[in-house]
């Protein structure tokens, strides 16, 4: 495996406990410029807890974390203008209205992009004085990548971020994120979902109680156990693989 | 930059308020309806009470009600509400900083704290021939203070590790009991012995106390306004201590 030439996110060696639980057990991995990485793993893994140290919402017990050269625990407010990130679990007020979250929102940043511009290219245009409340989940979650783009950050992070979507919201989404390749923003996505994780991401980290099992281009991961896909390699290096036998 | 966000977030926050239609009557409306259920004779003058007028002793103890209805009753439900749905969650992955959001609430809850008292006072002198405080420097210390206070029982209740309901059912428990056995919503002299002896624990009853002289004897209760500056700083500085974002 080799390391990117020009890394934005540097993790190396975190940790943390939660109590008497070790969420993340010494993990370690760098994203690139311009690179879509992958966290997978499934729920419990650690890759959420991993995320929020990048963004500085939690500090790890031990090990350091490095984003656009910044500390996350330290630097936090600097790092999050320029970082965005949709969140699993982190509603908004229900009655608010679709124009109005992005108008709150970029309220907090010195320069943003366009709402309008925004609603429009992600579809809530017609939307745009619905309740957020009122929203479909496709709705919802493209408002939220929304309110998390609003800032152009260079490094934008994806929670979960297709989860609950319908098959035609979930590929519009992907498409997206593909477009924002284009646009040379690094993307970190967090995802159980492997199908999401192979079509998207330049490289992945493939977590398992809290420790990173595999990490790579997911094809070179697939081949080199000669597996089908990312699912197969995750099933197989997870060790949760239950055979079933149907004769 | 903070201040473009703090005024944006307390505009936000002021129109959820204003789409909680239960919210707004309790705040604004009940007092008013209150006193004017209260009206017929307007401000004459009571025999029970040394001949003082009837809207002169009912209108502090519905200032001190007011003050504690959205603090107690909307602030920490809210906030409880944010946690729960990880709006909390979301804003600390912005670049605002975490003050922002609770001096939003602040002022929101303050704002229509002050409103409801103008309202109250507004109709009274209007309608009812409420007169004016006797010492009207005192009575807008006093509704300060204890807005300040109330605001920071308010925090306390909000940091409690509860579910929003929790939060709101106990906000309630709170809430009832202290508006009838403070004085503010019934006179403390026709309350049973130990209903008024509770209500020597309660900082709403010090803030009847502190109205009442004010407006009725023109009076500085300064025993009174400890009470409540105490009550502020020991609910604020618990309520730093224990407050959780998730």
């Amino acid at each position: 495996m080799t390391s990117p030439i020009d890394p934005v996110i540097e993790v190396a060696g975190i940790r943390k406990r939660f109590g008497p639980v070790t969420a993340v057990d010494g993990v370690s991995f760098t994203v690139g410029a311009g690179e879509v990485f992958g966290v997978v793993g499934s729920n419990g893994a650690g890759k959420t807890t991993t995320l929020e140290c990048i963004l500085g919402l939690r500090r790890p017990d031990a090990g350091t974390v490095r984003v656009l050269g910044l500390d996350p625990a330290v630097q936090g407010e600097q790092l999050r203008l320029r970082v965005g990130a949709q969140l699993q679990a982190a509603q908004l007020p229900p009655r608010l209205k679709v124009r109005e979250a992005l108008i709150w929102f970029a309220s907090f940043y010195p320069r943003t992009q366009d709402p309008d511009a925004l609603l429009q290219r992600w579809g809530l245009e017609a939307r745009r004085s619905a309740a957020v409340g009122d929203l479909s989940g496709g709705e919802r979650q493209r408002l939220f990548i929304a309110l998390a783009l609003l800032h152009e950050p260079e490094i934008v992070c994806f929670d979960e971020l297709t989860t609950g979507l319908d098959p035609r919201a979930r590929r519009e989404t992907w498409r997206a994120v593909e477009a924002l390749r284009t646009g040379g923003r690094t993307v970190l996505v967090v995802t159980h979902d492997m199908e999401e994780a192979e079509r998207l991401c330049d490289r992945v980290a493939v977590f398992d109680g809290g420790r990173i099992v595999a990490l790579g281009r997911p094809a070179d991961l697939v081949d080199e156990i000669g597996a089908d896909s990312l699912e197969d390699l995750f099933l197989a290096r997870t060790g949760r693989h239950t055979e079933v036998d149907v004769r | 930059m903070t201040a473009k966000a703090l005024w944006n977030t307390t505009r936000v926050e002021l129109r959820l308020y204003l789409r909680e239609p239960a919210g707004v009557f309790f705040t604004l409306a009940f007092p008013v309806l209150l006193l004017l259920l209260n009206g017929d004779g307007g401000n004459r003058p009571m025999s029970d009470y040394g001949g003082e007028g009837k809207m002169n002793l009912l209108v502090p103890g519905l200032l001190a009600m007011v003050m504690a209805t959205m603090t107690v009753m909307g602030l920490p439900e809210g906030l409880a509400r944010y946690r729960e749905w990880g709006v909390l969650r979301r804003l600390r992955a912005t670049p605002i900083r975490p003050s922002v959001v609770l001096g939003a609430q602040i002022l929101v809850a303050s704002a229509v704290t002050v409103t409801g008292a103008i309202l109250l006072v507004g109709v009274g002198l209007a309608a009812l021939g409420l007169d004016l405080p006797e010492a009207p420097m005192a009575a807008v210390a006093a509704f300060a203070l204890g807005t300040v206070a109330f605001v920071a029982l308010g925090f306390l209740l909000a940091s409690l590790p509860l579910p929003a309901r929790s939060t709101q059912a106990l906000a309630s428990m709170v809430f009832f009991p202290m508006i009838f056995v403070s004085g503010a919503a019934w006179p403390r002299d026709q309350l049973p012995g130990v209903a008024a002896r509770v209500g020597d624990f309660l900082p709403l009853t010090y803030a009847v106390e502190a109205l009442g002289d004010a407006w009725r004897a023109g009076l500085w209760n300064a025993g009174a306004m400890a009470v409540l500056a105490a009550t502020a700083v020991a609910s604020a500085a618990a309520a730093a201590r224990w407050f959780r974002w998730e």
